[in-house]
């Protein structure tokens, strides 16, 4: 049994004098226990929102319209709160974006981590709970002594690793990380990055990494979902994703991301991503595909290309052509008008 | 008085030497020191956001400046563009001095020909002008003539096409990437020499940014401009500058041409910073990283070179401070401020991880 199940998820931003918004529709993934999976796509593709319908926590606004998230077997979609709040921290962790948000700027760091311990183990002395924050903070790479200062006496790597070592308090089963690295500099990333790898392999979690960075996730994933438009484009391993991608829109992510180990010209996506208020009843990359036909205007089918990679694609040209022909600059200028 | 004005222009036309020049440049900020301390008569510290910075740039070239936030990289582009005042030091424009006492009409004219693009296409327009009325207002402040003409160049060179389509918009109703291209197209339509665009793609999605670097990439060709590419992004350096400065704590640390600096960092810090660089391929993991924590404040710096707490290879020498000098190579188009460079392995550093 995988250890999270999202089953044809669908989420509905409801406003009160405009259209609703379908940020989420029809998303199916699974994450296996001491897998490290990667969602990925632009802003406004619905990862986030993805993330809130996992941890329960969407605004008041949004509606889950349809589906299932079975963490370890529970619908956490049809779970009492009680039961929520106690997954939540436990068993399923979140690293946010901002460190900021997850401390609390008026208590210490110590202080923090301690009552994350006290509130959710019973029965933990308040040394023995202040011991483990120090053992965590060594764990993250911060001073023990840190366990003293306050959120704004740290550096925002420092912060980001305190939110890392909090995520890690209670040893849980799912980590999940909205861009734990995107507001900091590379070689910052490259420490937390590797040590939130270490400490996975320590207490053998999973994590639901999120990003709009291709790189990152080549580098700390085994399995790739993309998204685009509230719907997934394609999943697999990162090896299917990066040399035998099967959907146009991965290949433009790959054709526009730069690589420092060579020099390339670098293809831009035309156009813009689709008003969700009004989503097309086809594939939601058609405006900014160079390979769509009429056929890509019909609902899109669910192709199994092997084990583990599947696309969701018309196959408007066949896959292995159309590898070859999205590197090129002028694939992408014709016909689609123009950013 | 009369004399200066037409003095930049006769400069530009003889002239054949860098657009740009600076030596020993140097930005301190006094810092806030609370009421006692001040009162019991404490020094005034400071933060040494630039410390003796050397460039040049040449017309139609684009250079790198990357370094991590901090390191003191935009203060020296608001620097070189005078929307800071330097501590000490010299800037020269088409070899004219900007620094000290400088003619009224020898300003102005600067001022007319460098620009800046910012990071942020939402916080650098204005939401209540029109796209036209924004990238019109420069002309205006220096009275040039035939303004819509210039208007629509540069929206057409901004690749806003066609321009008329883009006069009567307000910011709100573009896009992120078209926001930005109406910065580009406002910081170049007078056609600057000179432009400074700092990290001008980091808002954006990746699906766009190629386009808009695109964009700045070949119009610094066609105007002839020497552009300052400031960015913590070394892969995007890679794509764009022909020559690439590394700054660690308000110092240029390695300087040298783009494609040789990346493929064979010589400074311990250039090379930590390249290696740290995550690359969008299968069959890269994340590695442990060779250097441990984060850049110290700019204000009490080590002694002799700066990066010597961090340094794996810091040695007695390294309590001497090295210039930029310090290793040099290629003729002098390679330059590192490091005394060691060619002792050390970095590979070692690597295989001892485990």
């Amino acid at each position: 049994m995988p250890l999270l199940e999202v089953n044809d998820l669908h989420v509905v931003y409801e406003r009160r004098s405009e259209p609703d918004v379908h940020a989420v529709r029809g998303v199916s993934f699974t994450v296996d226990e001491n897998q490290n999976f990667g969602l990925v796509g632009e802003s406004g593709c619905g990862k986030t929102t993805v993330v809130k319908a996992i941890l329960q926590a969407l605004p008041d606004n949004a509606r889950i319209t349809r589906g299932e998230i079975l963490f370890d077997g529970e619908d956490l979609t049809t779970l009492p709160r009680a039961r929520i709040d106690e997954i939540r921290w436990a068993d399923i962790s979140m690293i946010p974006q901002t460190a900021m948000a997850g401390l609390n700027p008026v208590y210490t760091i110590g202080r923090q981590i301690r009552e994350a311990i006290q509130t959710h183990r019973d029965g933990v002395s308040k040394a023995a709970a202040i011991e483990r924050a120090r053992e965590l903070l060594e764990l993250v790479g911060i001073d023990p002594d840190r366990v003293n200062s306050y959120p704004h006496e740290l550096s925002g790597g420092m912060r980001q690793r305190a939110v890392i070592a909090m995520s890690l308090v209670l040893d849980p089963r799912l980590i999940i990380a909205d861009e734990p690295t995107t507001a900091l500099d590379v070689i910052v990333q490259e420490q937390i990055l590797y040590r939130i790898g270490q400490l996975q392999q320590q207490l053998g979690s999973s994590m639901l990494l999120i990003t709009h960075d291709i790189s990152v996730v080549a580098e700390t994933c085994d399995k790739i979902a993309v998204m685009y438009g509230g719907e997934l484009m394609e999943t697999g391993s990162v090896e299917q994703l990066f040399e035998d991608s099967h959907h146009p829109y991965t290949l433009g992510l790959q054709n526009a991301f730069p690589s420092i180990d060579e020099r390339r010209e670098l293809v831009s996506i035309p156009g813009s991503p689709p008003n969700l208020a009004d989503p097309p009843s086809g594939c939601p990359f058609v405006p900014r595909c160079p390979f769509a036909t009429e056929e890509c205007g019909e609902p899109l089918p669910e192709i199994e290309v092997e084990e583990g990679h599947t696309t969701w694609c018309h196959e408007p040209m066949p896959f292995a052509e159309m590898r070859e022909v999205a590197g090129k600059r002028e694939t992408w200028i014709t016909e689609v008008t123009s950013e | 008085m009369t004399a200066e004005v037409s003095s930049l222009d006769r400069a530009t036309e003889s002239y054949d030497g860098p657009v740009i020049e600076a030596d020993g440049l140097t930005k301190h900020f006094p810092m806030e020191s609370g009421l006692v301390s001040s009162l019991l008569g404490g020094e005034t510290r400071y933060v040494k956001a630039v410390d003796g910075v050397d460039l040049h740039i040449d017309s139609g070239e684009t250079v790198g400046l990357v370094g991590e936030s901090g390191c003191g990289k935009s203060t020296l582009g608001e620097v070189l563009i005078g929307l800071q005042e330097p501590t000490a030091g010299s800037i020269r424009f088409f070899g004219q001095e900007l620094t000290g006492d400088v003619p009224r009409d020898r300003m102005r004219k600067f001022r007319q020909n460098v620009q800046m693009v910012f990071q942020d296409p939402y916080e650098s327009t204005n939401p209540r002008f029109t796209i036209g009325q924004w990238i019109r207002e420069p002309l205006e402040i220096h009275d040039v003539p035939n303004k819509r003409e210039r208007v629509l160049t540069a929206l057409e060179r901004a690749e806003l096409s066609p321009g008329e389509a883009y006069l009567d918009q307000y910011p709100h109703q573009l896009s992120g990437g078209q926001r930005q291209r109406v910065s580009i197209a406002r910081a170049i339509v007078l056609e600057p020499k000179f432009i400074v665009a700092d990290e001008p793609v980091s808002m954006l999605d990746v699906s766009v940014r190629a386009s808009v670097l695109d964009t700045l990439q070949s119009l610094g060709r066609e105007l002839d401009m020497a552009v300052l590419y400031i960015s913590h992004d070394l892969s995007l350096i890679k794509q764009m500058c022909d020559r690439t400065m590394v700054m660690y704590l308000g110092k240029v640390v390695e300087s040298g041409p783009t494609d040789d600096l990346i493929g064979d960092p010589k400074h311990p810090y250039s090379q930590a910073l390249v290696d740290a660089v995550p690359v969008p391929k299968a069959g890269n993991r994340v590695n442990k990283p060779p250097l441990e924590g984060e850049p110290p404040d700019p204000v009490d710096l080590p002694e002799g070179c700066n990066f010597r707490p961090r340094c794996p290879y810091a040695t007695d020498v390294c309590y001497d401070e090295p210039t930029l000098d310090a290793w040099s190579a290629d003729g002098g188009a390679r330059h590192a401020s490091c005394h060691r460079v060619g002792d050390f392995d970095p590979a070692h550093i690597r295989a001892s991880d485990e």
